[in-house]
């Protein structure tokens, strides 16, 4: 594509304040001309001339993740630490780091989350009397009636992770995307992991509180 | 009777099994792939929007401010950009995005210093945290420096508010 500066043929009138204001891009003309303050604007948006003219609409494209972007050598990780940690508190954040929902660079049909590495699993906790309520429902054969409930406390000293995985499971979006994604939640049980050469950043502190826990926390 | 045979083949390539060759079915997957298309066009506006929002809501609370509140106290500062500018300089921009939310944190109370009055850091090296290839493309408001940005990529705004 030519540049805009060259294609500016004419050089007398409205259009080519306007488009020497926006040298950097692209505006259509058609709505230049009913503009009143386009020439207060020339002299604040002035770009120096050694500015490179983008081959792309710039004002007029929303950004769109190149596979560069969205590469996995790329992605940050990050390490949450579940002690006393409420469950369903801690698979937000994780969930919303996975996704990608922590930066102004989401997009919904890439994969530009982060890694997270969750310890010490098998120290979640869940309020109330969930500890011996809630449940989870698996199928063990794939046969009608070969089915198993158990609750928190049992699968906790069964296999602590999956509680953590179904967790931040059931807050990713299901579909081909979501379930690539679930494999870059990394658990483990205790406060070992093989991670420390990725540096993942802490960001036990990012987990919501309930009001009345943070009050108590500014009263301190 | 319905689309032109010829129009019909155009519409149906790369259709699954016999929407592709035989002409009845064909028609009727084109022209449902019209209609989906039509929607498609209205539904890809609020869509678009929505993707904006949950940018710059995002971008935002990496500055600690929820959006419902950023966007709040753009409305009272009389800050016209529009959430594609917003969501645009929050990926682009990030020096020029986190004056905006700090223009907003001091008008709330919130903030520390006058935004504007401590020059923080040189406009030229906006690197954006994701990822270096991001930080090439060159927009207006990367060439003028702290508080310049903010009026620059309001002109920018303001010329595209009408797609908002």
């Amino acid at each position: 594509m030519l540049a805009r500066q060259q294609l500016a043929g004419r050089t007398t009138g409205r259009r080519a304040a306007a488009q020497s204001a926006f040298s950097a891009g692209h505006v259509p003309v058609r709505r230049v001309q009913q503009r009143v303050g386009r020439q207060t604007c020339t002299t604040v948006c002035a770009a120096p001339a050694s500015t490179t003219i983008a081959a792309e609409d710039l004002l007029n494209r929303s950004y769109y993740p190149s596979r560069a972007d969205a590469a996995n050598s790329s992605k940050r990780w990050y390490i949450i630490d579940a002690e006393g940690q409420t469950l369903g508190r801690l698979a937000t954040l994780a969930a919303t780091y996975i996704r990608g929902k922590h930066q102004a660079t989401y997009s919904p049909s890439m994969d530009m989350g982060a890694y997270v590495v969750v310890i010490n699993a098998d120290k979640v906790t869940v309020t109330g009397n969930k500890p011996n309520a809630k449940t989870y429902f698996r199928h063990v054969n794939g046969r009608p009636g070969s089915w198993k409930i158990e609750t928190f406390n049992q699968l906790q000293k069964r296999i602590p992770e999956r509680i953590i995985e179904h967790a931040v499971k059931g807050m990713l979006p299901k579909g081909r995307l979501g379930r690539d994604i679930r494999l870059h939640l990394k658990v483990y049980k205790g406060t070992e992991h093989p991670h420390d050469a990725q540096q993942p950043t802490n960001i036990t502190s990012h987990i919501s509180k309930k009001p009345k826990d943070v009050a108590a926390l500014k009263q301190q | 009777m319905g689309l032109h045979r010829r129009r019909v083949w155009e519409i149906a390539k790369g259709f699954r099994g016999r929407a592709k060759n035989c002409i009845k079915i064909a028609r009727q997957q084109a022209e449902k792939a019209l209609q989906h298309a039509y929607k498609g066009r209205k539904d890809k506006k609020g869509e678009n929007r929505s993707l904006w929002i949950q940018r710059v809501n995002a971008a935002a609370r990496e500055h600690g401010i929820k959006y419902s509140l950023f966007m709040n106290g753009l409305r009272q500062e009389n800050v016209t950009l529009n959430r594609k500018m917003l969501s645009e300089l929050a990926i682009f921009e990030p020096h020029s995005f986190k004056a905006l939310v700090e223009q907003v944190q001091y008008m709330r109370g919130l903030g520390g210093s006058r935004p504007g009055s401590s020059s923080s850091s040189s406009s030229s090296s906006s690197s954006s945290s994701s990822s270096s290839s991001v930080a090439k493309r060159i927009t207006v408001g990367s060439l003028e420096a702290g508080s310049n940005s903010s009026s620059s990529s309001k002109a920018a705004g303001s010329i595209s508010s009408n797609t908002a």
